[in-house]
Formats: structure tokens, sequence, C-alpha cells
């Protein structure tokens, strides 16, 4: 169940995503680059077709100085013609046997072709290191994040200090133009497994966290719940 | 004693305070992660502001929430998230209140809490008490040491003495309440025990069901419970009311050995003791006003008098009297019936036991009157009424000369007198005109209180209740005998949900002048445990004498047996003192 909304989506990504957070913290490998920078948020199209970071992810990237990071959660993904002008033509039979992935395989080309963007929210940054801790705080970075700058997928170490604070959740509830109450339980569910046993405890104290700050709002906080509910 | 609010524990963390009065207590809203289903009322709790640490008693819990649409459309078991949800809604959309009732306060750098007279502020934090905020507010228990602090039980939660103190304890009268089979007569016996211990004064104990002078069967298989007798040897004196007349051979004899037998004649019997049988002798209020008339007549001769009229005679005494004679035949009838009685004699009798026995309360030693073993609640309380009347007079004498005097030898020896079934004695209706009454409301003037135990509290008249000084209080249903229990008490509405929760057993809150604030105690267990820490390193006594002669006690010999009385006794230490301040005076 772990990344049954990915695999859905990507039948490749599992293997790669499990074998980068297995590795220590500095082999996280790029997933992007931006291509779109404000203060709020970025968009950044992916190395690869097809292999964005999930929804809800965690990523980050440098500034142009190399102290400080930018932490953001990816919130939006989309592929599609590399022209906006142009949209993408079926190219499978519509046959009962066909294999959807032979397509690929057949037209290589696709991969020039079209493009895979993801947009990302900003959180909060990391303070230049003191000490072996990072620590994060989460407000805007003074600058925006450079264009064409690598977009790195955190691992779940980073993902579990960047959220034990709760203060990002605000950001998030906040924030104009995203899904709120889905980006918020994809990065509660995605937090939850990072912390394995001690999940349970986190997922509760967040949701208070969101509950005190959604006082005048019990159906929204409410839809939150129930998105989180059976993560584990 | 300076204090450091960081040494408490995290776990001890309740919630913060939020709103309240002093007049009404404060809310302290509860800490998120605390599941509301571990607090309970009757916790002793500590708050602590800057520079003043409060303690109070916690009264109650109430739900509440912060959005009517969580009540609305609330997690049903079943329901997707709701387990989850649930669990993040308490703490946030909903919550608990503790409603604490603030009773002491501890300044930074004194050591004695004190009465509050302020509130805690907002969000002072609220800890569930320690064993040294125990300490700080009851003292450790001292009586060992010839201290005054005794404890007389637990904290629900904790394993920690509460004590009370006995030198306050007997400034005023007392009450120890609670629903038949609570422990009233055991928490009574552990607490003159700690007061015969203590030495603070000497008790009478009125001791209706025989169960305080020597060993009694307890309701738990095998229980022993020892009686004051066995415990404190000879400084505890058993006196027996008679209960068989002399030669009756058919009654079986006493099995306990008593140091006297109690004989009243009529002479002794007054208006006053007829009038508080009113109710069990079923006399209407002609028959008192008759027994006022015949008493004006003939004075302490009336019930003699009146028993031996005939038919002519008694109708003869109404003619001239103006009496009206159906009541006065009635009242002969009644009277019958305490004549009958074993212990009462017709002739006339000085009270020379009942002498003995104030001189051996005076003299420090302590009292228990038996009643036979049978349950008769007349003869209890004739006897009771009788006894009690002449200990008044007599102590309202040596009050009244060492008030003349003023020297350190001749205060009186406090006395508190324990009655069983008080309520038969402090009815409305009698506790204007009874002696009990008297006591009760005069209090300590003449040195003379009262340990009232009782399972009715809303019979007693609440002029008397006002006047208690202690409360120990077992549980009681009754709404009326709950309110009679906190008559006179402030911010009593939270002790009341207090009470209502206590054990059937065992357990009482205690609240009044002898504790610094209420608390619920489970009471100390009246085991071997106990009888060997009350007795520890205490020295026996030799057995009584009275100070003006050495022949023991009898009341078989007649008026004139040589023996001075107390009461020439009393004018002879009075004759003496008057030679010796003579003599200061004049060389
Ligand atoms: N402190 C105690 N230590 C040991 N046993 C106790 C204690 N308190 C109560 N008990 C037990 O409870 C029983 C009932 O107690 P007790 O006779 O004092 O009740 P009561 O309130 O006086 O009842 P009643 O109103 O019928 O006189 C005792 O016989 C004893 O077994
Ligand atoms: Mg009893």
């Amino acid at each position: 169940m772990t990344e049954s909304f990915l695999s859905t989506r990507h039948p490749f990504l599992t293997e790669a995503k499990n074998s980068s957070s297995a590795e220590p913290d500095h082999a996280e490998t790029p997933v992007g680059e931006v291509v779109e920078t404000s203060l709020t948020g970025f968009v950044a199209h992916t190395y690869k077709l097809d292999e964005p970071p999930p929804f809800g992810g965690l990523v980050r990237v440098r500034d142009r100085g190399g102290a400080t990071e930018i932490f953001g959660a990816v919130y939006h993904i989309a592929t599609g013609g590399l022209d906006p002008g142009r949209r993408a033509a079926t190219r499978g039979t519509g046959l009962p046997a066909q294999n959807d992935e032979q397509i690929y395989i057949d037209n290589p080309q696709l991969a020039r072709l079209l493009k895979t963007e993801f947009g990302v929210l900003v959180l909060g940054c990391s303070r230049p290191h003191t000490g072996s801790r990072r620590s994060f705080s989460y407000v805007f970075p003074d600058y925006p994040p450079p264009l064409h700058y690598s977009v790195t997928l955190c691992s779940d170490q980073t993902l579990v200090e960047f959220t034990e604070d709760k203060s990002y959740l605000r950001a998030i509830l906040e924030a104009p133009q995203v899904p709120a109450e889905e980006l918020i339980a994809a990065v509660l569910r995605r937090a939850t497994r990072a912390r394995e046993a001690a999940g349970r405890m986190f997922l509760v104290d967040s949701l208070r966290y969101l509950a005190r700050n959604l006082k005048q709002d019990y159906d929204r906080f409410k839809i939150i719940v129930e998105k989180c509910e059976g993560v584990q | 004693m300076m204090y450091d609010q960081t040494r408490r524990k995290p776990e001890k963390f309740l919630g913060v305070i939020t709103a309240g009065s002093l007049a009404k207590g404060v809310e302290a809203r509860i800490r998120t992660l605390t599941p509301l289903e571990k607090i309970q009322t009757g916790q002793f709790v500590a708050v602590e502001c800057e520079g003043v640490r409060f303690f109070g008693l916690l009264t109650d819990v109430t739900l509440g929430a912060t959005s009517d649409s969580v009540l609305l459309d609330p997690p049903y078991p079943g329901d997707s998230g709701s387990a989850l949800l649930r669990e993040v809604l308490h703490g946030v959309y909903t919550y608990g209140d503790a409603h604490i009732q603030p009773s002491l306060s501890l300044q930074n750098g004194e050591d004695q809490p004190r009465p509050v007279r302020s509130v805690p502020s907002h969000f002072a934090p609220v800890f569930i008490a320690e064993e040294s905020d125990f300490q700080q507010v009851f003292g450790l228990e001292n009586i060992a040491e010839n201290g005054h602090k005794f404890a007389v039980g637990q904290p629900l939660d904790m394993d920690i003495d509460v004590c009370l103190d006995l030198e306050r304890f007997v400034e005023r009268s007392n009450g120890i309440f609670g629903k038949s089979g609570t422990g009233k007569s055991v928490l009574t016996r552990l607490i003159l025990s700690g007061l015969i211990r203590a030495n603070t004064c000497s008790n009478l104990v009125f001791d209706m069901h025989n169960e305080y002078g020597s060993v009694t069967k307890g309701e738990y298989s095998n229980q022993q419970i020892k009686g004051l007798r066995d415990l404190f040897g000879s400084r505890v004196m058993v006196y027996a009311v008679r209960d068989r007349r002399p030669g009756d051979k058919a009654r079986e004899q006493r099995a306990t050995v008593a140091d006297g037998d109690i004989v009243i004649g009529m002479n002794h019997i007054d208006v006053e003791d007829i009038l508080l049988l009113r109710n069990e002798l079923q006399l209407n209020a002609t028959a008192a006003e008759s027994a006022y008339i015949l008493q004006n007549k003939f004075g302490d001769r009336w019930m003699e008098t009146l028993l031996d009229m005939d038919g002519e005679a008694l109708k003869e005494f109404c003619e001239n009297n103006g009496a009206n004679s159906n009541s006065i035949t009635a009242l002969k009838r009644k009277l019958g019936a305490i004549a009958r009685m074993p212990f009462v004699e017709k002739n006339h009798r000085s009270l020379r036991v009942i002498d003995d026995m104030v001189a051996a309360l005076a003299a420090g030693r302590h009292v228990i009157v038996q009643f036979g073993g049978s349950d008769d609640l007349l003869s209890y309380m004739l006897v009771a009424n009788i006894i009690t009347r002449s200990i008044h007079k007599k102590y309202k004498e040596l009050t009244e000369r060492y008030k003349r005097t003023q020297q350190a030898q001749d205060e009186p020896r406090r006395v508190m007198i324990t009655i069983e079934e008080a309520h038969k004695f402090l009815t409305p209706e009698v506790a204007g005109q009874t002696i009990f009454g008297t006591i009760a409301r005069e209090m300590r003037k003449y040195y003379v209180t009262l340990l009232v135990v009782d399972q009715r509290p809303s019979s007693i008249d609440s002029e008397v209740l006002s006047q208690i000084g202690t409360r120990i209080v077992a549980l009681i249903n009754d709404e009326r005998d709950i309110d009679a229990v906190f008559t006179g008490v402030s911010g009593s509405a939270g002790l009341k949900t207090v009470l209502a929760s206590l054990d059937s057993r065992q357990q009482a809150l205690l609240l009044g002048h002898a504790s610094p604030m209420p608390v619920v105690i489970r009471t100390r267990p009246f085991d071997e445990i106990f009888y060997r820490a009350i007795t520890h390193g205490q020295s026996s006594i030799p057995a009584f004498v009275r100070p003006s002669n050495g022949n023991g006690h009898s009341d078989t010999e007649g008026e004139d047996d040589g023996r001075e009385s107390f009461d020439e006794w009393v004018k002879k230490q009075d004759e003496i003192q008057l030679e010796k301040d003579k003599a200061d005076l004049f060389g």
C-alpha cells in the first residue's frame, strides 16, 4: 500500500525511490530543475519523463549562496507536450491485448517531445548549519530558489526532521490554489510512515495541531482526518 | 521553605487555570494527553504561580466542546476515521475542565500555608499533589514524640500519611458522619486512640453498642477490633450501667469487668431528661407542662411522689394545681417504664459513681460508659443526659474557679464527650433545652466539647451543626444528610460531589478546624500494626484512685458512707486555695 497511488502512475518509480531512501542524505539524487520561480513556490521539470517526486513529497533546492536550502512540498504534477501549443495524440491500437508500456518502447522520441513538470509549495528553509544538526525555520527564504537549480527529493531522515515542528502545516492551510486537505494528508502519511513505530504519535500530535488551527472549521478538519485514517 | 516549580514531575501535570473565582473555585483546562477517565474527584492538587503555591481539592470534571458542529456530527464508532478523530479531537475541540476549590496558599519564603485570599492567575500550571505537598500541608505524625499530629489515613492514590492536628481537634466540638457500616465507630475508636495517646484531652464515651471498651468482632473474617481498654489499660476506665437489680439472679453477670456500676436515683431525673425522651415515650406537650408543675411543687422528689400517688391523690393534686388529670395520668404511666429500668432506684441517692467518673476525667483518665449490650435507646439517652448534666455542672464550677485563681494548675482538663446516635440528643426540638445542645453551643468555654457520631445528620439541629469544628464524613447518600453535613461550610458545592464519590467503606472526607484543608482519605486500618504503633513506648500507669480517699468504687452503700462527695472535695480545694491566696497577700 505504501506506494499505491504512485505505482498506478509509474511502475518503475517504486524501485528508484526505495533505493534512494536507503542511502544517506548526501547521496540523494536530483529529480528535476527549476523552470519557474517565486518566493511562495516554484515549478520544475523532471530530468526524466514521468519520474517526478511524489505528491506530498518533500523536496529541496539550494539558494544561490549555497548556505541555505529551500524546502517545499510537491502539490502538483503534470505531463504533457513540451510545446505548450501541442497536445499528445493517441498512439495505441485500442485492442484488448495491448500493453500500454509498449507504446513508450516503440516510440522512444516521446521522451524528447513530452515533459513532466511538478509544482512545489515553499514551506521553509534550513538555517546555516550549527553543529551537526540541521535546523529549520518555517518562513519564506530571502530570495526565491534560482532558476535552473536542481531539485532534490529529501530522504526519510530529512522528512522526519523537517516535520518535527508542526508550523509547516499552517503554511499549507493558508496557501491559495493548492489542494490543501489532500496535500496535508499526503505529507502526513509520508511523514508518519517514515517514523515507523513512532508514527502514530506523530500523526495524533500533528492532527491536534491542525485542530487548534481549524477551530472554526470542523468539517474541513474532519476531511483531513478521514484522509489520514488507516496510514501505516 | 523555598520551592522549586521545575522539580515537579511532568506526568503529574494536569492542566492550566483558565477561569474561576475565590468563592466558586477555579477551572483548569485539562492537559490534552491526560485521559479524563484517569482523573478522580477528591484529588489534592497544587497550582504553581509566580511566588505563590496554591493547594486545593479537585471537586469535579466537566466535559466541553469548542464547537457545536463537533457535537452535531460526533464521530460514531465504526465511522471512517472515528477512532483517530476521537483521539485527536480530545484536548482541542473537546476537552475536560477540572474544577478546583483552592484552600491554602504558600508564599515563597514562608513555610506555613495559609487560607487563601486570592486566586491563581490565568494559565498557572496545575499539578496532582506529590508527597512533599502533603507533608507541607498536613505535617508528619509525631504523637509518639509527644506531638499532636496524628495520622488518620492516606490519600486515595498515594502511600503517605494525612495528619489531623489533635490539639486543634479538641478545641471545638466535632462530628463523624456516614451511613451505616461505613466505619464511623472504628474511625471514632481510631481518633480516640490518638487523643488518648497524645493526651490532649480526657474522653468520656457513651458506648451504646458496647464496642469501645474491649475487643469486638469486625465484619471481615476473623477480624478482631481491640477496645480502648485493651490498648491503654488503666488509662481507660469502664463504667457500666447496672443491668440487673441486686439479688436478681435471673440475669447473667456481665462479661466485662467494670470499674463501677452506674445507678441513678429518681431524685436525679430531671424534667429535662424526660423532655429529651419525649419522642421515645410518646409524651405530648401538656405532659411536659404537667411535669414542670410537679417539679415546682415537689422539687427533686417529683417523680417519686407522682409514682406513689393513687387515683385519689392524683385527682386532688390536679384540682389544687390546675393540672390536666389525663395528661398527669399518662405521664405517670410512661414514667413507670423508667422506674422499672434496672439502674433506676426509687431511693434518694448520691451521684457518687458519677462524681468518681468526673474526678477521673479531671485527673486525665478516660471513661467509657457501657450499656449492658442491649440496644436500649431509652436508657442510653437517659443515662447519657444525666451524666453529662452533672459533668457540665462540675466543669462550670471548675472553670469559674480557674477564672478566679488564674493558676495554671487549676486550668480544667479538657473533656470530649463521644455520643453515638447523636441526633437523638440534638434534634431541633430538644437541642434548645438539653445539655448536649448547650455544650455544642457554648463550645469550649467550659472545657467540655462533643464528638458526635451519627448516621442521620439531617436530624441534628442546624445551629449545633454550624458549631462543629472538624467534620469527618464517610459516604452518605441521602440528600438532606449531605446538605446537613455541610451546614456552615463555605464552598461546599464541590465537596458534595466529592462526598458522593466515596467508597462505601473506610474512606472519608476530612474538613474543618483540625485539617488545614479538605482532603479525602482512606482511613487508617485499625489493626495489629496500628495497635503496636499507638502503644509503642507508652508507660503503664497505676489504677486510678480518687483524690480524696482510697475506698475503691462501690455504689451499693447508702448515702453516708463517710466519703466526701466531689462537691465537698472541690469546696475544700477552694478553701485551701483561699488560704494560700491570703498567705500570699498578707505574708
Ligand atoms: N479503619 C478500619 N480498620 C479496620 N476495619 C474497619 C475500619 N473501618 C471499618 N472497618 C470495618 O467495617 C466494619 C463496619 O465499621 P463500623 O462498625 O465502624 O461502621 P459504622 O459506620 O459505625 O456502622 P453503624 O452505623 O452500623 O454503627 C467494621 O466492623 C470493620 O470490619
Ligand atoms: Mg457504629
